[in-house]
């Protein structure tokens, strides 16, 4: 970590608003990035990071300074999401998925198919068991290790390679059954 | 299909390759314009709520709360022990702070401000565990030479 950012947290902890609104300017991006890519609409991936930031502002007494702040955001992140999901027993539709860069310009075809493949993979991620969703989205989307994955879930690193393990053979299966039914239908 | 995920291990064979999955991970998603900022208001609107300000710390045993009169208070008294400076009003608004202060003649009111801005968090926060978000200073009257002393 940082040694401002160690600052700004250490103060935060004491209770300065300043500092810790620094921090919310510093990690709103990731975490607004982590809750879109586990719900299914960008109006709860922003109400999940409003969420988020009030939670670990409530929760800041009880804050390790030795603990790493990502992680601990991830945490609560999590928590705020699958909390979304249950009241709300969403799944992801896929006409109100984000939109996507476009990375096949100059080939409508090319374009057509790799957003179509996208957003496939984001209906599947939607319908994978929060079991194998969250560890997959923090490694596979948000670049966490084994034992940073195994911290914020409070599982051990065995446990996280097997939900890694059974979610990514699920999502697979997943995709191969949208693009064999997206053979179908073309 | 060469492609895997990030484990290593090699894909699941058969019609489909991660490639899809790399490509939306690299998507940045970036957040709505002002995003941050709306939270900041939505937590600064919670923090401190209409006269009433709730302090860090609460938790299942019970939680504090001070008045935000208490607050104001506390920073016209911390502005007061500062060398010179003779503090007039202040009012506490969401969790910006501001204070009505008068300043000796001579000397350099912006280095004044200042020293009061970080004398005024300091103790704010030493005290009550909360410090404002900003501190305005309006200097609203200049004192005889000799206050500065």
């Amino acid at each position: 970590m940082a040694v401002d950012e160690q600052m700004l947290l250490s103060a935060a902890v004491r209770g300065d608003l300043r500092s810790f609104e620094h921090l919310v300017r510093r990690h709103t991006p990731a975490v607004y990035r982590y809750c879109a890519r586990m719900l299914p609409n960008r109006a709860d991936a922003e109400d999940c990071t409003q969420e988020t930031w009030l939670a670990a502002w409530r929760a800041l007494p009880g804050f390790r300074e030795d603990a790493a702040l990502t992680t601990w955001l991830y945490r609560i992140a999590t928590n705020q999401a699958l909390m979304m999901l249950r009241r709300r027993r969403v799944d992801v539709p896929v006409a109100e998925l984000p939109e996507v860069s476009d990375n096949g310009a100059g080939d409508p075809a090319r374009h057509l198919q790799r957003e179509t493949e996208r957003a496939a993979v984001r209906a599947a991620i939607g319908r994978l068991p929060v079991q194998y969703r969250v560890p997959l989205v923090l490694r596979e989307f948000e670049s966490l290790r084994y034992d940073e994955i195994a911290g914020v879930l409070d599982l051990g690193v065995p446990a996280v390679k097997t939900r890694l393990h059974r979610g990514r053979a699920q999502l697979l299966s997943l995709l191969d059954g949208s693009s064999g039914k997206n053979s179908e239908d073309s | 299909m060469t492609h895997q995920p990030s484990n290593g291990q090699p894909s699941k064979s058969g019609p489909t390759s991660w490639a899809p999955v790399r490509e939306v991970a690299a998507d940045p998603a970036p957040p709505p314009a002002g995003l941050a900022e709306r939270v900041i208001t939505v937590l600064r609107s919670t923090v401190v709520t209409r006269d009433w300000c709730e302090l860090p710390g609460g938790d299942h045993r019970g939680r504090v709360w001070v008045a935000s009169s208490v607050i104001v208070d506390i920073a016209r008294a911390a502005a007061q022990q500062q060398r010179g400076v003779l503090t007039l009003g202040g009012e506490l608004a969401e969790t910006q702070l501001r204070l009505e202060v008068a300043l000796p003649y001579g000397v350099n009111f912006i280095e004044s401000a200042e020293r009061l801005r970080d004398h005024v968090g300091e103790v704010c926060l030493r005290l009550i565990g909360f410090s404002p978000s900003s501190v305005d200073i309006t200097v609203i009257d200049v004192l005889p030479p000799e206050w500065a002393a």
